[in-house]
C-alpha cells in the first residue's frame, strides 16, 4: 500500500505541487488585506529594506557619475544662459545710456553697432551696421553718452567705417573745458591723446576735462574727449605738452551714435 | 544546491532587482531578473523543484512588493512549471528550445500577472499588457539569454578542465 502510494506520488507530484501552489497563491489573494499577512509583508518589507540600503551605495555611485555628468551640461548651460542675461544687461545699460544722452543732448542720431574692427596695422576703426540707406554720411560724428569716438569715413549702402580718435589719422579740435583754452586732439598711444598747439603759460591742470570745441563741421562742441592725465612743457618750451586719457574705453566698444551733420550745436 | 544557497541567491536577486536593475531600465522597463534566474535554473532541475522555487520566489517578491499577495507567487510558479515541462537532457544543452521555454515561461508569467495587475489599473488588460508587459517579456527575455549563454560558457569551460 505505502510503495504504491509512494509510486503514485513521485508520478504525480510535481501536478500536485502545482495544485497546490495554484490554490496557495489564491488563498494569499484572497486573504491579502488580513492582519497577520499584512504583518508578515510590513516585516519582510522592513529587512528587505535593510538588504536595500546595504547594497544601495553601489547604484549611488552610479547614479553619482550620471548625475555628475548631467550637472556639469547643465552648469554649461546655464553659464553660457547667464552670460546671455549678463550681456543683455549690459547691453540694456549702455542702450539706456544711450538714450539717456540722446534725450539728454537732443541730437539727431543714429544709433549703430560695431560689427567688426580694423585688423590691419593699427586697429583704429571699427565697422558699423549702418550704411548710407540708414542715413549715414562721411564725416559724421562717432558718439556714446561718455564722449567722443571718432568720425565716419567710409560708407557703404548697409555699413560704414569708422576712425576712432586712437588712428593717427585722427584729429579733433578740442578746448579745455574749465579755462577755454583750444588745441588739436592727436592719438599718441594706447588710450592717451595729445592736446597740440597750448601755449606754454596757460592754465591746464591734471584731470581738466578737454572737450570738443565746435569749430569743426563733424563735432559739435562741449562733448568730451578725454581727461589730462599729464601736463609738461615740450622740448622746444614753446608749447605745454598736454596728455590725455580718452573719454571713452575704444577698445570695448560696441554701440556708438554717429550724429547727423544737421544736428543743432549746443546752445544754439 | 541545497535550499539555503538558493534562498540565499533568490533574496540576492531580488535585492539587485531593487537596486541595481532600475539603473538599466529602458522607457521605465526593466528586465525580470528573478524570473530569468529562476528558468535558467529549472533547465537543471525538475518540474517539482521549478514550482516550488517559483511560488517560494513568486510569494518572496509579492511580500517584498508590496503588491497583493499570491500573484507573483502564482505567475512564477506557473512559469517555472512550464520551463521545466521538457526532458532536462535535452532541454540542458539545445540554446534554442531554452529560449523558446524562457519565451513561454515568461509569457505564462506577464499573462497571469498583467491579468491581476489590470484589475487595480486604470487601463485595460490588453492596454497594460501590449504597453507593459510585452516589452518587459522582450527585455526579460534578452537578459535570460544573455545569461544563461554566459553560463553555458563558463560550465563548458568547468567541464573542458
Amino acid at each position: 500500500m505505502s510503495a504504491s502510494f509512494s509510486r503514485i506520488w513521485e508520478k504525480t507530484k510535481d501536478r500536485w505541487l502545482m495544485a497546490s501552489a495554484i490554490l496557495f497563491s489564491l488563498l494569499f489573494m484572497a486573504l491579502d488585506q488580513s492582519p497577520p499577512l499584512v504583518m508578515v509583508k510590513r516585516e519582510t518589507g522592513q529587512v528587505m529594506g535593510m538588504l536595500q540600503k546595504g547594497m544601495s551605495w553601489l547604484p549611488g555611485l552610479v547614479r553619482l557619475r550620471t548625475t555628475h555628468r548631467e550637472l556639469l551640461v547643465e552648469l554649461g548651460r546655464v553659464s553660457l544662459e547667464r552670460d546671455k542675461y549678463r550681456e543683455t544687461l549690459l547691453q540694456n545699460e549702455r542702450l539706456r545710456n544711450l538714450l539717456g544722452f540722446m534725450e539728454q543732448k537732443r541730437f539727431d542720431c543714429i544709433p549703430a553697432e560695431v560689427i567688426g574692427r580694423g585688423t590691419v596695422g593699427i586697429a583704429g576703426t571699427v565697422h558699423l551696421n549702418i550704411g548710407w540707406r540708414q542715413g549715414c554720411h562721411k564725416n559724421m560724428a562717432m558718439v556714446t553718452e561718455k564722449g567722443v569716438v571718432g568720425k565716419i569715413v567710409s560708407v557703404n549702402a548697409f555699413s560704414s567705417v569708422g576712425l576712432l580718435l586712437t588712428d593717427p589719422n585722427c584729429r579733433v579740435s578740442g578746448k579745455v573745458q574749465r579755462t577755454r583754452v583750444l588745441g588739436i586732439v592727436r592719438w599718441l598711444y594706447g588710450d592717451v591723446c595729445q592736446l597740440e598747439g597750448v601755449p606754454l603759460k596757460s592754465d591746464v591742470r591734471i584731470g581738466n576735462v578737454i572737450v570738443t570745441s565746435g569749430y569743426s563741421e563733424i563735432y559739435p562742441p562741449g562733448l568730451a574727449v578725454g581727461r589730462v592725465i599729464d601736463v609738461s612743457p615740450d622740448e622746444e618750451g614753446l608749447f605745454l605738452k598736454i596728455r590725455l586719457k580718452t573719454a571713452v574705453d575704444l577698445g570695448t566698444l560696441e554701440e556708438v551714435l554717429v550724429l547727423k551733420n544737421d544736428t543743432p550745436l549746443l546752445g544754439q | 544546491m541545497g535550499f539555503l544557497t538558493v534562498a540565499f541567491v533568490v533574496l540576492a536577486v531580488l535585492v539587485v532587482q531593487s537596486t541595481l536593475v532600475p539603473l538599466i531600465r529602458i522607457g521605465g522597463i526593466a528586465p525580470d531578473v528573478l524570473m530569468a534566474y529562476m528558468i535558467i535554473w529549472c533547465s537543471y532541475h525538475d518540474r517539482s523543484q521549478g514550482v516550488v522555487l517559483g511560488f517560494c520566489g513568486g510569494m518572496l517578491q509579492d511580500l517584498v512588493g508590496g503588491g497583493t499577495l499570491g500573484v507573483f507567487a502564482l505567475s512564477k510558479s506557473l512559469a517555472c512549471y512550464v520551463a521545466c515541462s521538457l526532458p532536462r537532457s535535452k532541454y540542458s544543452h539545445d540554446f534554442i528550445l531554452v529560449g523558446i521555454m524562457l519565451f513561454f515561461a515568461v509569457f505564462v508569467h506577464q499573462l497571469i500577472y498583467t491579468l491581476f495587475a489590470s484589475r487595480e489599473a486604470a487601463a485595460g488588460f490588453l492596454s497594460l499588457f501590449f504597453r507593459n508587459g510585452l516589452p518587459s517579456m522582450l527585455y526579460t527575455l534578452l537578459f535570460g539569454m544573455s545569461t544563461y549563454s554566459l553560463i553555458r560558457v563558463v560550465r563548458n569551460r568547468k567541464g573542458a578542465r
